[in-house]
């Protein structure tokens, strides 16, 4: 369960991007919709650590965002929305094993973890090639791969198909249904959330609307449109 | 260091290799082929500053040593470094450090100015001495040596010209790495 | 763009341990420097063309990774037999001829990540003077994967300046090139602080 208590945030000496967010989050797939500079990427951010709020706080399972860091990255997975700032190793497998650095893993449960995942999105049969050889989408699936291969409980993904062709979105958009974490996902993509069992519609940094899809996208779509 | 701060090295680094792949600037009234890499040189000194411009160019020293064709024209391996150009690139990390170190020095009244005094002292005088130092003792003599070197300097004054206006530039927008470094100290 | 130069092959030559002929370059670098006479130096240069036999690497790639160093090396013997002797001018040519070889060999016959693991290995004592060397092999990975995007950005920024007709202002290209640089140093730096990997 992540627990966001009475946050508002500001990034010195602008206004404040984020005014007293408070939501418990436990459903399966949560929605996160807004203009650009509503504040929903900061929302993300605030899940795994990376913003700390500057008043209220964050909590993942228990654990203070802005006492726990590394107990609290454990547990919450964060995907970007472009592939190439997060792929960090020259070659397909390395960086997945990457991520398994700080477990102290052995050589042999390591490749098998690193096989595993690799399987599991279809990049088996690339993993000795460089990754920037790879596709846009499959770029996006390595990145996944290395963060699902830490088992996070959570995964927080920013945008993640917002790059990406029709073919490639659907790609990822699959992988990311058949996930096992619990999954706060913040997109455009209207089509994606649809599926989704609870929507965050966040406006000039305040939350304005939290429910069920269909209702929160309708609420959305209005309040977007022109004129 | 910050993880950031590795990330930055990295980066300066790949983009020395990149200004090798790329004839940046082909000046045809000079016969002579001119590389950009000490652009990157200049660049790593002037933007990161002494420690983390240093460390970039030197990174990007390792991957040639063991055998990435990053040099200008696709060279690479140890033998680069037991070649007639070796005291050129052994003192690219110098130099790099030299600058970030003067420009770290001189922050509060950097200018173009000063900025390109210090790029021509780090970027030339401090690359050329070992580099013409090397030739020459490699049996060629002082005053060949020289006179071989002195085809290249038009090409660097301009790239220290370049690096300056470019360090500048980013001091004005507020986007560069030193004030960076300077608001977390 | 092709970073490594690596042949994929079973020889001897690739089997032997990236550090172990790391090191062995290293020394022969430096140890070349001690031998000035061209008999010595000539019977180094065949041995490395056998090794080059020995890893079975295929000549037409070998003649064309030695192509960019021949025209230096030709210059420079010319200049030395003009200037000082003929002796020096073969010495040297030798000698650069020598590392060219054995440089390529051992980039030919090793993976890239096996080499940045025997750098990080060979590191080791310096962590005696506060250098850690898993962050030395991170930087040496991510240079090697930050190589291929940082020249897409400048294709992209290039073929957008020229759009503008901008492509003889070097500044034009230059500034726009390190702002997303910088930025991207930003998304990379959170990337791996989300991931964990940041102590």
């Amino acid at each position: 369960m992540i627990v966001v208590e009475a946050v508002t945030h500001a990034f010195d000496p602008d206004p404040p991007v984020l005014v007293d967010v408070s939501v418990t989050l436990h459903e399966r797939r949560i929605g996160v919709i807004g203009a650009n500079g509503s504040g929903k990427t900061t929302f993300a951010r605030l899940l795994n650590g990376l913003v700390v709020p500057t008043k209220g706080r964050v909590t993942v399972d228990g654990f203070d965002t802005r006492r726990q860091a590394r107990d609290v990255r454990a547990r919450v997975g964060f995907l970007f929305q472009d592939p190439d700032n997060q792929i960090v190793m020259p070659l397909v497998e390395e960086d997945v094993a990457f991520s398994l650095k700080p477990l102290r893993l052995d050589a042999v449960e390591r490749q098998a973890r690193v096989g595993a995942v690799l399987e599991r999105y279809g990049l088996s049969a690339l993993r000795g090639h460089p990754a920037h050889a790879l596709s846009g989408g499959q770029k996006q699936l390595l990145a996944l791969s290395s963060v699902l291969v830490r088992d996070p409980a959570y995964l927080v993904l920013d945008e993640p198909t917002t790059l990406l062709d029709l073919k490639n979105r659907r790609l990822v958009e699959q992988a990311i249904d058949g996930l096992d974490a619990t999954v706060v996902c913040v997109s455009h993509d209207l089509d994606l959330m649809r599926r989704f069992d609870r929507i965050l519609v966040f406006e000039a940094g305040r939350l304005v609307f939290d429910g069920p899809a269909d209702a929160a996208i309708s609420f959305y779509v209005d309040s977007q449109t022109c004129c | 260091m910050s993880t950031k701060d590795l990330v930055l090295v990295a980066l300066f680094a790949a983009l020395i290799a990149v200004l090798g792949i790329f004839p940046a600037i082909t000046i045809p009234v000079l016969l002579v082929p001119i590389t950009a890499q000490t652009l990157g040189v200049m660049l790593a000194g002037s933007l990161l500053g002494a420690t983390r411009g240093g460390l970039a160019v030197l990174v990007f020293l390792i991957l040639v040593a063991v055998g990435l064709p990053l040099l200008a024209g696709g060279r690479g391996g140890l033998g680069v470094f037991g070649g007639p150009s070796a005291g050129f690139l052994i003192a690219w990390p110098v130099a790099a450090f030299v600058i970030g170190w003067l420009t770290e020095r001189a922050w509060t009244r950097y200018g173009l100015v000063t900025a390109l005094g210090i790029n021509l002292f780090g970027g030339i005088v401090l690359i050329y001495v070992p580099g013409i130092v090397w030739l020459a003792a490699g049996g060629l003599g002082f005053g060949q040596a020289t006179a071989l070197s002195s085809a290249f300097v038009p090409g660097d004054v301009l790239k220290a010209v370049l690096a300056s206006l470019v360090s500048v530039t980013l001091r004005r927008y507020r986007q560069h790495p030193i004030a960076e470094k300077r608001a977390k100290a | 763009m092709l970073l490594s130069l690596y042949i994929d092959g079973a020889s001897p030559l690739h089997r032997c341990p990236a550090g172990g002929k790391l090191t062995l370059l290293a020394c022969t670098g430096i140890g070349i420097f001690l031998v000035s006479d061209p008999a010595w130096l000539a019977a180094l240069l065949v041995v490395c063309l056998g090794l080059i036999g020995v890893a079975r690497l295929p000549p037409g790639v070998v003649v064309r990774a030695v192509l960019p160093f021949a025209v230096l090396i030709g210059v420079f013997f010319g200049l030395h037999a003009l200037l000082s002797s003929l002796e020096t001018a073969i010495v040297i040519a030798l000698r650069f001829g020598v590392m060219v070889l054995l440089g390529l060999l051992l980039a030919m016959t090793t993976r890239l990540s096996a080499l940045v693991a025997a750098l990080e290995t060979g590191l080791a004592p310096l962590r005696l003077v506060g250098v850690r060397p898993e962050r030395a092999g991170l930087v040496l990975s991510m240079t090697i994967r930050f190589i291929p995007l940082v020249a897409a950005t400048y294709r992209d920024i290039a073929a957008a300046q020229k759009a503008r007709g901008l492509e003889r202002n070097v500044l034009a290209l230059m500034v726009p090139m390190l702002v997303k640089l910088l930025r991207r140093a930003d998304a990379v730096g959170d990337a791996l602080t989300a991931r964990g990997l940041d102590d």
